[in-house]
């Protein structure tokens, strides 16, 4: 090497001053420096002063002039070039050297040349792109959120780590092209997708679509894709940007709540609790996708159980109800211990004994939950699976769910059985005190009739047979017949407000039209009675008790003209109608006069509804002025 | 209780006497009415009942003129003995009065529809009570209320 080049090399050198980021050395044959720009000598701590001549062992502290020269003997006993990145610390701060060491032939000299790029700045920007994207995909990761960009002119797809592994795909694989995502989507959904995929590129507004994709290991993740349209210069949509989201747990979270709503509909509506477990065998099934699913219940003070419902389909025990099951199982030990038990794979299980129906039905995963409590069990909610592993800790969270379901619902039954039988006894109560009271009308009245009634009216016959003997016993005798005839008027009224003797007698017509024209003549309105034929001698006393009731009430209140009774039969239940032409009732004044005590009204609904019949008083059915009371009578 | 199936057909004067059969439960009523019957000069009592069974057997065995019944008796009522008098035609000559304590318009009609050729409430004066057996027995009554 002639020193003119080396000094206008040295000279070219001396510009790359300390800080230019560029550093450029030439080493001879035995690896001494012929020159070195001060940007380099820089990196290793020197002035170029120091170093030229020398060899880097000589200049470089230990380690270091060791791993240098390596380079430099490496390079210059292949001939080829070498590329590596040195750290180095400068001021407390790292920095990085792109370092680039190739073979330099000049003037017939084997020479190796150094050139040192300074990349602290790009690699620390790279790092941070780095970090950023790792940091993303963790995030994507977390959320099971993939991003995606489409280059829709090429249909060129880039996706992101986290897609990949939803799409059950390497993320080293290449993105699918459009086809091949739709042939992912199970036939059924891919319509959908292609329309709404369609419409984006038309309208070019963002989009949202929730489809299923097939992994290729077999299985199956709901997933939740949002994309927005980019447009180009001009004007044409060139890139879809979006995410999509695997919602699977989501979607199956959503599926779980509404079957549990939906049976909690069901046992809302009034099934028994036998339907009521045999939906939910079969909700379960479903939504777990379990093999079998069994409702077992302790008879007997639990030394037995029964099989309350099964999930329909597929299973040895399908329709058979009331099977007697081993009390050595996973039941007896749930109801034992109240706890939720979850068997992944029978054949590695020791706590409990194996159950016979395991092996029977190929059972190799188990869960149950109890229905109830420890305390009280109802029954114990089971689901099964054939394959090992395939029940988990959220499968018997909604068996959970379904199993308060039921216990809810059976608290809900018992409760309504012991209102209903409660309502019962107390209309049983009701009808008895009533006809307590019926007959004591009655044996009032039949006593009033063959006794006083009749002893005067045979006195009237007496008297009659009487002659005056002197003067003012005619006056006299006419007061006694006066006075007689008034007491005969007093228990007739008496005896109709008690209880028409006509009834015996004349029936249900007569005994209504003898009240009638007893209170018509009291409350001065007109009165008429119309019997439909086969509704008498139905509940005679009772539609008597209704219509005195009735009837008095409309003399007191309607100030009414007219009065119109009428018994017919409806539906096979006796219907009496009481409707007068009256100022009616104002809609609360019933209620009102409950609270006032008038119980006249509330005496007629309790009798009508002690038999299961039912009462009411409000305006006419017809809409005309006035107040109607009808009452059923079954 | 019962009849005199010995009583005789005509009165001690000579002239036509008519047989009233008369049955009701309460003694007191019943004996007052008989006793103006027995008085009356065309009439006589034939026998008497004091329940609806009685008075269907009484009535037919005598076979009265006329029967007085009360509408309400224990058992059988006076309508239900008129139904079956006419119904089973054991004693076709005999024409009905019915008398009761409680008189009702539908009572009237199911007197009427039973048969009977009167319904009178029992505060009736007992010469009309007498009359109306009369007239009845003698075919002169249609059908009244009294």
């Amino acid at each position: 090497m002639s020193d003119a080049p080396g000094d206008v090399a040295g000279a070219l050198l001396e510009a790359l001053l300390p800080g230019s980021g560029i550093g450029v050395a030439v080493h001879d044959e035995h690896l001494r420096v012929l020159v070195i720009s001060p940007s380099l000598a820089e990196l290793s701590g020197t002035r170029p002063g120091e170093q030229v001549g020398r060899r880097l062992t000589e200049v470089l502290p230990g380690e270091v002039g060791e791993v240098a020269e390596a380079s430099l003997r490496a390079v210059a006993a292949s001939r080829r070039p070498l590329l590596r990145l040195e750290p180095a610390v400068e001021a407390g701060r790292e920095r990085g050297w792109l370092i680039h060491v190739y073979p330099l032939e000049y003037g017939g000299r084997e020479l190796v040349a150094v050139i040192a790029l300074d990349v602290t700045e790009s690699r620390r920007a790279h790092e941070h792109l780095q970090q950023t994207r790792e940091r993303l995909d963790t995030a994507q990761r977390m959320a099971h959120v993939g991003s995606w960009t489409w280059d829709v002119t090429g249909d060129r797809w880039h996706w992101s780590e986290e897609l990949f592994r939803i799409a059950g795909l390497s993320p080293a694989a290449r993105p699918p092209d459009f086809r091949s995502l739709l042939g992912a989507i199970p036939p059924e959904h891919r319509g959908a997708f292609r329309d709404v995929t369609s419409r984006a590129l038309r309208d070019g507004r963002p989009y949202e679509i929730r489809f299923p994709v097939l992994l290729p290991d077999g299985g199956r993740r709901i997933l939740r894709g949002r994309g927005v349209p980019v447009r180009g210069d001009g004007g044409a949509i060139e890139r879809v940007h979006g995410f999509a989201q695997d919602v699977t747990e989501l979607a199956r979270a959503e599926s779980h709540q509404r079957a549990a709503t939906a049976l909690g509909r069901l046992a809302l509506s009034g099934v028994t609790l036998e339907v009521l477990m045999g939906e939910a065998a079969d909700a379960v099934a479903s939504e777990l996708g379990f093999d079998f699913v069994a409702v077992v219940a302790p008879v007997e003070d639990g030394a037995a159980f029964e099989v309350r419902a099964l999930s329909s389909g597929g299973t040895p025990f399908a329709g058979r109800s009331g099977v007697q099951i081993d009390a050595n199982s996973l039941t007896a030990e749930v109801l034992r211990t109240g706890e939720t038990l979850i068997v992944p794979d029978w054949d590695r299980e020791h706590r409990l004994p194996r159950a016979s129906m395991a092996d029977t039905l190929g059972i190799r995963s188990s869960a149950a939950v109890i229905i109830g409590t420890r305390e009280a069990p109802l029954a114990v909610l089971s689901g099964h699976s054939a394959a090992p592993g395939r029940v988990g800790a959220e499968d018997a969270a909604f068996m959970a769910t379904v199993a308060n379901v039921i216990a809810s619902a059976s608290r809900r039954l018992k409760s309504e059985a012991e209102v209903a039988a409660g309502a019962e006894a107390r209309g049983r109560l009701v009808a008895l005190a009533l006809d307590a009271e019926d007959r004591a009308r009655r044996g009032i009245s039949e006593a009033l009739h063959d006794g006083p009634l009749q002893d005067l009216l045979a006195l009237g016959h007496d008297i009659e047979r009487l002659r005056p003997a002197g003067e003012g016993d005619e006056a006299h005798l006419t007061r006694v017949r006066d006075g007689l005839a008034s007491a005969v008027r007093q228990i007739r009224d008496v005896m109709l407000d008690l209880h028409p003797v006509q009834l015996q007698v004349g029936g249900l017509q007569s005994a209504l039209q003898a009240i009638c024209a007893q209170q018509a003549a009291a409350a001065g309105y007109a009165c008429a009675v119309e019997i439909e034929p086969a509704a008498a001698g139905r509940r005679d006393e009772l539609v008597m008790s209704l219509a005195r009731e009735l009837l008095r009430n409309a003399g007191k209140h309607s100030r009414g003209g007219e009065v119109h009774v009428r018994v017919a039969l409806e539906d096979g239940a006796l219907r009496l109608d009481v409707i007068d032409d009256g100022v009616g009732i104002p809609p609360d004044r019933l209620g009102e006069a409950l609270g006032e005590g008038h119980i006249g009204l509330a005496s007629s609904r309790e009798r009508a509804e002690a038999i299961g019949g039912s009462f009411r008083v409000g305006p006419r059915d017809d809409e005309l002025p006035g107040t109607q009371a009808v009452a059923i009578l079954p | 209780m019962g009849h005199d199936p010995k009583v005789l057909h005509a009165s001690g004067t000579g002239a036509l006497t008519r047989r009233v059969y008369i049955a009701d439960d309460h003694e007191g009523y019943r004996s007052g009415v008989a006793r103006l019957v027995a008085e009356h000069p065309a009439l006589e009592v034939v026998g008497q009942a004091a329940d609806g069974e009685q008075a269907l057997a009484g009535i037919v065995e005598c076979q009265p003129d006329v029967a007085l019944l009360d509408v309400r008796m224990p058992g059988m009522n006076g309508i239900e003995v008129c139904r079956r008098l006419q119904a089973e035609g054991t004693a076709p000559n005999v024409r009905i009065v019915l008398i009761t304590g409680t008189p009702d318009p539908v009572l009237s009609t199911q007197a009427a529809e039973a048969g009977a050729v009167a319904l009178l409430g029992k505060e009736t004066p007992p010469n009309t009570i007498a009359a109306q057996l009369l007239a009845a027995a003698e075919g002169r009554v249609g059908w009244s209320v009294e």
